[in-house]
């Protein structure tokens, strides 16, 4: 059976849509189970990988942007 | 419909960099996916990749109008760079398997030969398989009836079989949602590719210069 990754977010659940590494780094791209309108980013942190936290700015914002669509 | 979407292109800039963190905690079976789904859509039901699709339509789009708009990319602009991208197809690809009929009079295609050449094609120019497919079928295509049954003579000769069952294993709903996601993500594959070839051709003209350099000091010495 296909399973749906669920990432929670204070009291809201969000779906993992896709994954992208770039050096090290996992970002994930989240959409809320709830509300597909509500979106966002979200990467694995340095000291803990199973920790995802903010991205750090418009850069990094603009680089996870651009991953997305990477092949 | 652009206010709604610089809308949801600030939401979704700052709820990515500002906010909460957290662990991956769990996983929903198919079954509870459903039933979240059905309580929030009432009776509407839709196929688990057709609603995920959905979600990823907004994200992909959100994301693209965000990209376009910090490159300064235009709406035409962007569909001259697809358009280009089809005629490179063409000229690489479909070209080469165009035949003329014996009287002349009409051309053919050698599907089965153009299928093969899909997988190269998507590898050496940085492409997904849908992405490819879509370049493909707009090449091929002189006028949007035969549209669909020019891919499905193609697509006979792949794993698909038909244009039906492309769509359904892609997680497309129907060939609008297929044709809407590839026109925003190629613009953005050919942004990507081209900062890619400055990339390397500035590390390639770095490396040359330091070798250079170093001959000179071997020399020097």
């Amino acid at each position: 059976m296909n399973n749906m990754e669920i990432i929670t977010f204070g009291d809201k659940d969000y779906y993992i849509l896709k994954e992208k590494e770039s050096n090290g780094i996992n970002y994930i791209y989240l959409s809320n189970v709830d509300n597909p309108k509500d979106i966002m980013i979200r990467k694995s942190s340095n000291k803990d990988k199973d920790l995802y936290v903010p991205l750090d700015g418009e850069n990094e914002f603009n680089k996870a942007c651009l991953l997305l669509f990477k092949n | 419909m652009k206010d709604d979407m610089r809308d949801a292109s600030q939401r979704l800039r700052n709820n990515s960099i500002s906010g909460e963190s957290a662990r991956r905690n769990k996983t929903l079976s198919e079954r509870q996916i459903r039933r979240k789904e059905a309580r929030r859509l009432e009776n509407e039901k839709e196929e688990k990749r057709g609603q995920r699709l959905k979600y990823l339509l907004v994200a992909v789009t959100t994301a693209a109008s965000i990209i376009l708009g910090t490159t300064g990319v235009s709406a035409i602009n962007n569909e001259m760079v697809v358009n280009g991208m089809i005629d490179d197809f063409q000229e690489e690809v479909v070209s080469d398997n165009t035949f003329r009929t014996n009287n002349h009079q009409n051309f053919w295609y050698d599907y089965q030969n153009i299928a093969i050449s899909l997988n190269d094609y998507a590898k050496e120019n940085g492409l997904s398989e849908c992405q490819t497919m879509y370049l493909c079928e707009h090449a091929l295509a002189w006028n949007k009836d035969v549209e669909e049954d020019q891919m499905n003579e193609l697509l006979k000769f792949t794993d698909y079989k038909n244009l039906d069952n492309f769509l359904q294993e892609n997680g497309f709903k129907n060939k609008a949602d297929f044709e809407n996601q590839m026109k925003a993500e190629l613009p953005i594959v050919d942004h990507i590719n081209e900062e890619q070839t400055k990339l390397d051709e500035m590390q390639n003209n770095r490396e040359n210069s330091l070798e250079q350099e170093s001959g000179k000091s071997r020399g020097g010495m």
